[in-house]
C-alpha cells in the first residue's frame, strides 16, 4: 500500500540544517551561564510539592484545641479532598517527620465523615464543588481548611494559596479559623499576603 | 518583500535572545533548591518558583496568549458527549455542526469542514491530517471522564507546536492512570445519542506504575436534512478501546505508554455527477467504514541540574472508506524536547521532531488523487526562551521554529511574547508571531469533479478542482494583546484582541476550458489551487467568571470578528473572498450558568448566540443546552441533558466546500448514569 519506510535518507540534508540552527545558537548561549545553572539547582520544584511543603509547615503554626487529639501520641491527620498530586508529595514529605512530637498522616478524603476526622483539609481547585457539599458538616469542627482557588479564604476557607508571579503566597481568613476553634500564630499571619478579618 | 521582513524578524529575535543569554548573572543562586522542600521555612517556600516540568505547562494567568482551559469539572458540568460539543464553551471558537457526525471548528475565521488553520493534538499526538488540513472529529473519541484538561490557544502557536498552528491550537491532555483508579461504568441513551456506554478499570502494577483500560461504544441517530425531512442518513457508531500506563523508573524518570483502537461506521449524503449528458447532479448516500488506532510512548527524565528531557514516539493509523474517497494513513513521529534553566532569569525549551506519514488516497465517485500513494516527511526544530526581565513582573519570550516539509520546503515560525504582571491580580500580555499553513494532499494532488451544468449552447460543462503541486504555504503575521484581571474574589475577566495579516491565502483560479470527447462532447473547466489572496482580520474575545454566590457562577463570553480579504491583482477567483468572509460569524455570544444545589444536585445551563453566515445562507441562531446532575451517593451520579431546546431544528453550517451534505441540528434529550467504585 505504498507505506514502506524506505526513503529516510532522501532528506538528510534537511535534517542537518534544521537541527543545526537551534543547536548552534544553543552552544553560543550556554557557556556564560553554565556555572549558574548547574551548581546548586535540584529537580525543579513543582507547584504541588511546594504546596505540600506549605501544608506540612502550617501544622507548626496552628494550635488545635486540646480535645482534638485522643492522646499525646495521636497523629496530625492531613486530608486531601479527591485525587490531587498533593497526596503523593505530602506522603513523601511527612515520612520520618514529626511536629510537636506527633507524626503526620496523609489521607485521601471522599466524604464528609472522613473529612471530620482530619485536622487539616486541602481542597484542590478541581474539588471546590465537592467541598461546597461537605462544608456544612465541618462547621465548628477544628479542621483547618486550605484551598487554592481565588476567593476560597474570603468564602469560609481558613487559608488560601494564591499565585503571585511564579511564586506561591497565601491568604488567611482569621474568622474562619477562629470559628473552627483554631489559633493561627501571629508569625504566620505576618507572612500572609492578606489576612481577612471581618469586624464583629 | 514579506519574506525579507520575516527573515529579518527571525534574525533579530535570535540576536536578542543570544545577547540576553550572555548577560552575566549578578545574583548568586540560592542554595535552597538542593535541600528537601520539607526543610524549608515558610519564608523560603514563598521564594520558591513554580516551575513546571514541561515548559508547555504554563500557568493560565501568566500565559502570553489567548488561552482557555477546559478542566475535568467543566467537562462533567457541560453535558457534552464528545469533544466538538465540549469546545462550544470556549469563547472565540466557532463550532458548527454540519451533520450528525461532522463538525466545522475554527478560531478567528476561516471556518469550514476542514478548517486548516487549527492544529489539534491529543496527548502530544497530532490529529490534524495532512490529507485535507483538518481534523476528523468523528474519530477523536477520547473518553471525556479521562481528560485532565483541554487547552485551547486562539492565535498562532507555530513556534512551539509547528506549522498549521495558525489561528489556534487545541491540546487535549488525558489524566494519568493513577488519577483514574478503580472501576467506572457509565451508560445512557436518548433521542439523538441513542445509546452509549463506557467501562473502565484502573489498577496498579507494583509500587510505581498504574494503568487503566477502557472500552467505549455509542450509536448516534440521523439528523433531518435542510428541508427538515428525515431522508438523510448520517447516523454514526463507533466502538473504541484503549489503555494508558504511567510508571516511574526512578524519582527522576517517568514513563507513559498509551494506545487506542477503534472501529465503526457512519453515513453521509454526498453530491455526485450522475451523468454528463444531460447534465445531472444528484445526491447519493454513502457509508464510510472508520477504523484506526495509535500507540504512543513517552519518557521524561529530570537531570540532576534541574533540566529535563522528554522523548516521545508514536504510531498512528487510520482508515476511512468514504464517503467520497478511500483513505489509509500511517504516521510515525519521533519527538525530542529539552527544557533547562539558564541562570536565574532564563527558561529555555528546545526540541526536534521527525514525522513520516504515508497514505493511499483513492477517490470512489468524483474524487481522484495523483499520485494515489504518497509519503510525506516533516523535520522540525524549535527553540524558545523565556527571559525574566524583572522578577515576578516582566517576562519576555522569544522563539522560533524551523521546519522542512515535503510540500513547501523550509518554513520559519518566529514569535516574541511579553507578559507584564503589575500586581498579583493583573496580567497584561502582547505577542507578535508568525505562522504558516502548509498545503495538504488536497491542495497539492487532488482532482475533484464538483458539478456539471449546461452551457448556453447546450454543451455540458464539468467543473473540477485541480490540485497544484507548487502550492505554497499560507502565511500569517499576528499581533495579539490581552489583559486578565482578578477584579475581586468573585469576578475575573479575560480579554484578548488580535490583528492578523495574511498573505498567500489559497484561491481557486479558473483555467482555460478543455474540450473533451469522452464519453460525450463536453468542456472541462478546471479550477486550480493557487495562493492569490491576502488580507487582514481583527477582533476580540472576552470572557468572565462571576461568582454570584458560593454556589452559583455565571460565565459570559463574547467574540467579535472582522475579515477583510482581497484577491491579489491577476487573480481570477471571484468566489473565495465572499465564501471565506461569509463562513464565520461576526458576533458570537454565550452565557453559561453553573449552579451547585443542595443534596448532591447541580444544574448547568448554556446559551449560545451565533451570528448569521452570509455565504452559507445560515441565519443567526440561539441554542440552549441544559443539564441536571444528581449525585445520589458518593459512587453514583445521574444526569439528564437537553440540547438545542429553543428550536426543534436549526442549521449551523451549509458550507459549499464541505464533502458531505449538511443536516439540521435537532432538539434532543438524553439521560446518563456514572457509577464508580
Amino acid at each position: 500500500m505504498g507505506l514502506s519506510l524506505s526513503a529516510l535518507s532522501r532528506s538528510s540534508h534537511a535534517i542537518a540544517v534544521a537541527i543545526a540552527l537551534p543547536a548552534l545558537s544553543l552552544l553560543w548561549a550556554v557557556p556564560s551561564n553554565a556555572g549558574a545553572a548547574d551548581g546548586a539547582a535540584a529537580a525543579p520544584a513543582r507547584e504541588y510539592e511546594i504546596k505540600a511543603a506549605f501544608l506540612y509547615n502550617f501544622t507548626k503554626f496552628v494550635d488545635w484545641p486540646a480535645q482534638t487529639f485522643a492522646n499525646a501520641d495521636a497523629p496530625i491527620v492531613i486530608g486531601v479532598l479527591g485525587d490531587s498530586p498533593c497526596v503523593q508529595a505530602l506522603e513523601r514529605l511527612v515520612k520520618d517527620r514529626k511536629v510537636n512530637g506527633r507524626t503526620i498522616v496523609v489521607r485521601r478524603i471522599a466524604s464528609a465523615a472522613e473529612a471530620k476526622l482530619t485536622q487539616m483539609l486541602f481542597v484542590s481547585s478541581a474539588q471546590e464543588a465537592q467541598f461546597a457539599a461537605l462544608e456544612p458538616a465541618l462547621q465548628s469542627l477544628p479542621v483547618l481548611t486550605v484551598g487554592e482557588s481565588p476567593g476560597f479564604a474570603s468564602q469560609g476557607g481558613a487559608i488560601d494559596f494564591v499565585p503571585q508571579g511564579d511564586k506561591i503566597r497565601f491568604e488567611i481568613n482569621i474568622n474562619a479559623a477562629e470559628h473552627a476553634g483554631l489559633k493561627i500564630s501571629a508569625q504566620l499571619q505576618k507572612l500572609a499576603a492578606v489576612v481577612h478579618r471581618s469586624p464583629t | 518583500m514579506h519574506s525579507v521582513t520575516r527573515r529579518r524578524l527571525a534574525l533579530l529575535l535570535l540576536m536578542v535572545w543570544a545577547l540576553s543569554a550572555r548577560v552575566p548573572e549578578a545574583i548568586a543562586q540560592e542554595s535552597s533548591r538542593s535541600r528537601d522542600l520539607g526543610d524549608l521555612s515558610i519564608e523560603e517556600l514563598m521564594n520558591e518558583s513554580v516551575t513546571s516540568v514541561s515548559k508547555r505547562e504554563q500557568k493560565l494567568s501568566q500565559a502570553a496568549a489567548a488561552l482557555f482551559v477546559i478542566n475535568q469539572e467543566d467537562i462533567r458540568r457541560s453535558g457534552a458527549l464528545n469533544i466538538p460539543e465540549l469546545l462550544r464553551m470556549v469563547p472565540g471558537l466557532d463550532v458548527a455542526q454540519i451533520n450528525a457526525n461532522t463538525w466545522a471548528i475554527s478560531a478567528r475565521g476561516f471556518n469550514h469542514q476542514f478548517s486548516d488553520k487549527l492544529l489539534v493534538l491529543i496527548d502530544g499526538r497530532a490529529v490534524y491530517t495532512p490529507t485535507n488540513g483538518g481534523v476528523n472529529w468523528d474519530t477523536q473519541d477520547v473518553p471525556l471522564q479521562d481528560i485532565e484538561r483541554i487547552e485551547v490557544i486562539r492565535g498562532p502557536g507555530a513556534t512551539v507546536w509547528g506549522a498549521n498552528a495558525v489561528n489556534g491550537v487545541i491540546n487535549v491532555i488525558t489524566r494519568q492512570a493513577k488519577d483514574t483508579q478503580g472501576v467506572l461504568v457509565a451508560a445512557g441513551g436518548g433521542t439523538q445519542d441513542q445509546a452509549f456506554g463506557t467501562a473502565q478499570y484502573g489498577g496498579k502494577i507494583g509500587e510505581d506504575a498504574s494503568y487503566r483500560v477502557f472500552t467505549k461504544r455509542f450509536e448516534h441517530n440521523d439528523l433531518p436534512n435542510l428541508a427538515g425531512r428525515d431522508t438523510n442518513s448520517d447516523g454514526w457508531h463507533l466502538l473504541h478501546g484503549g489503555f494508558r500506563v504511567d510508571g516511574s523508573l526512578s524519582s527522576n524518570d517517568s514513563l507513559t505508554a498509551q494506545g487506542d483502537i477503534y472501529g465503526g461506521s457512519e453515513e453521509a449524503g454526498i453530491d455526485h455527477i450522475a451523468s454528463l449528458s444531460p447534465p445531472l447532479n444528484e445526491s447519493v448516500q454513502r457509508v464510510a467504514g472508520l477504523s484506526g488506532g495509535d500507540i504512543l510512548g513517552r519518557w521524561n527524565h529530570v537531570h540532576a541540574n534541574g533540566s529535563d528531557t522528554t522523548v516521545q514516539a508514536y504510531f498512528d493509523r487510520y482508515s476511512r472508506s468514504g464517503p467520497s474517497r478511500f483513505e489509509v494513513r500511517n504516521t510515525v513521529d519521533f519527538d525530542f524536547q529539552q527544557h533547562r534553566r539558564l541562570g536565574l532569569r532564563q527558561d529555555l525549551v528546545w526540541g526536534a521532531e521527525y514525522r513520516r506519514s504515508a497514505d493511499r488516497l483513492v477517490g470512489t465517485l468524483d474524487d481522484a488523487f495523483v499520485p494515489a500513494d504518497r509519503t510525506i516527511e516533516l523535520f522540525s526544530t524549535f527553540v524558545q526562551d523565556e527571559i525574566t526581565l524583572a522578577p515576578d513582573r516582566l517576562f519576555l519570550t522569544l522563539g522560533t521554529k524551523l521546519e522542512h516539509n515535503s510540500f513547501t520546503g523550509f518554513e520559519l515560525g518566529p514569535s516574541v511574547r511579553m507578559t507584564w504582571t503589575p500586581s498579583a491580580r493583573d496580567t497584561l500580555w502582547a505577542a507578535v508571531a508568525d505562522a504558516d499553513r502548509t498545503p495538504g494532499r488536497d491542495d497539492s494532488n487532488g482532482d475533484f469533479n464538483v458539478a456539471v451544468f449546461a452551457l448556453p449552447n447546450g454543451t455540458p460543462a464539468e467543473i473540477g478542482i485541480v490540485g497544484n503541486p507548487r502550492q505554497k504555504a499560507e502565511h500569517l503575521l499576528a499581533t495579539d494583546f490581552g489583559y486578565r484581571v482578578q477584579a475581586s474574589s468573585r469576578v475575573s475577566v479575560d480579554l484578548a484582541m488580535f490583528y492578523n495579516r495574511y498573505r498567500q491565502l489559497r484561491t481557486l483560479e479558473p483555467g482555460a476550458p478543455i474540450l473533451e470527447t469522452d464519453p460525450v462532447i463536453h468542456y472541462d473547466i478546471p479550477l486550480v489551487y493557487s495562493n492569490q489572496m491576502h488580507g487582514t482580520t481583527d477582533g476580540l474575545e472576552v470572557s468572565a467568571h462571576f461568582k454570584v454566590t458560593d454556589r452559583w457562577t455565571l460565565s459570559p463570553g463574547y467574540a467579535l470578528l472582522h475579515m477583510n480579504l482581497h484577491t491579489d491583482p491577476g487573480s481570477l477567483d471571484t468566489r473565495s473572498v465572499a465564501d471565506i468572509e461569509g463562513s464565520s460569524p461576526r458576533h458570537q455570544l454565550q452565557l453559561r450558568s453553573s449552579m451547585t444545589l443542595p443534596r448532591g444536585f447541580a444544574w448547568d445551563t448554556s446559551v449560545y448566540f451565533v451570528d448569521r453566515l452570509a455565504a452559507e445562507q445560515v441565519p443567526s441562531y440561539t441554542r440552549l443546552d441544559t443539564q441536571l446532575i444528581w449525585r445520589s451517593t458518593q459512587r453514583l451520579e445521574w444526569s439528564l441533558v437537553g440540547q438545542n431546546l429553543l428550536q426543534n431544528l436549526h442549521v449551523e453550517s451549509n458550507d459549499i466546500a464541505t464533502s458531505v451534505q449538511p443536516s439540521q441540528v435537532k432538539r434532543s434529550v438524553y439521560a446518563k448514569f456514572t457509577w464508580t467504585f
